[in-house]
């Protein structure tokens, strides 16, 4: 269990398509991925476990799995996605995911770049990198960005209890079209 | 469980300087809430890692023409241990551009690291609530 202290909760959770989209030549300047997982060097079992789960992610979105996806919160799991309201709770995380995996051709890879374990274990946070692309009437959209999760250990498994992600891609040449 | 009111408490404190640093526009003073490892990931950016890069990325931000940021802490969790947390909070953010001022809105998320007995940010990334540009 962790201790909370709410001032306030975050607003009513909406449905926000997230996909800030660029030309791949701007991507391609803007990515820089870094070499390996950085840790805070305690809890090497935690980290391996963290690094497990994101392995698992990336199968679930590849197969379409929304039932493995949804999984991985907690029950208070929250979501920030761009350009839209946070997404609070497993039934609204369903349909956030629902509506993403949706999308024509949807691919969204992500690398865990540093993972970072509390001293107790209770929490971690996870920085790393993603590449998004699905089509459009457009053409194909595709976006790098960054993310960071926060994990919280409940019933003793770490469960997403946050993610936010956003665009590497300058405001100027977001949504300006398809990346041909 | 373990009470970490206190320093829920705390940080909700530095939440509240860390507003008024940056509508005092302060670069050093907002660079003293960061660690030496820390990660600024500031939405259409590419992510600062590190000191210097989050200072140059900071002192770009600060020095946007007509800038107005405002933050509001509104979720902090500690770990029981009492060395890592986390703030969620909304932002808003304004600036003029020679295309126009830009008026956003949108929420963030502060990752908090207890070094030395002093809460230093590791992490920090906001997103837009708006639409996507059309």
């Amino acid at each position: 269990m962790l201790t909370t202290a709410t001032a306030r909760r975050v607003g009513v959770a909406l449905i926000g398509a997230a996909a800030v989209l660029a030309p791949a030549q701007a991507l391609q300047k803007t990515f820089q991925p870094l070499p390996k997982v950085e840790t805070n060097g305690v809890r090497p079992d935690d980290v391996r476990t963290i690094l497990l789960a994101n392995d698992l992610w990336d199968r679930n979105v590849a197969e379409r799995n929304l039932d493995g996806l949804i999984d991985a919160y907690a029950d208070h799991g929250t979501a920030l996605p761009q350009h839209g309201e946070p997404v609070i709770g497993k039934a609204a995380l369903r349909g956030y995911w629902g509506q993403l995996l949706s999308l024509p051709d949807f691919h969204f890879d992500t690398t865990d770049r540093v993972v970072r374990v509390a001293e107790d274990g209770s929490q971690a946070y996870v920085y790393g990198d993603y590449v998004l692309s699905f089509q459009t009437p457009q053409g194909k959209f595709e976006d790098f960005g960054n993310y960071v999760l926060i994990y919280e250990r409940v019933d003793g498994e770490f469960k997403l209890a946050l993610d936010i992600d956003n665009s590497n891609t300058p405001r100027a040449s977001a949504g300006k079209g398809a990346a041909q | 469980m373990t009470d970490r009111s206190n320093d829920a408490q705390a940080i909700l404190a530095l939440g509240e300087d860390w507003d008024a640093a940056l509508a005092a526009k302060d670069l050093d003073r907002v660079m003293g809430f960061f660690a030496d490892d820390a990660q600024s990931l500031a939405d259409n950016a590419a992510p600062a890692r590190g000191r210097e890069e989050v200072r140059a990325l900071w002192e770009a931000l600060l020095a946007l023409p007509g800038l107005v940021f405002t933050t509001k802490d509104e979720i902090v969790q500690v770990s029981d241990g009492g060395d890592m947390a986390y703030t969620i909070g909304a932002h808003r953010i304004g600036f003029d551009t020679p295309e126009g001022r830009i008026e956003d809105e949108g929420k963030y998320l502060l990752v908090w690291r207890k070094r030395a007995g002093v809460w230093k940010l590791v992490a920090d990334m906001s997103n837009s609530n708006l639409p996507s540009p059309a």
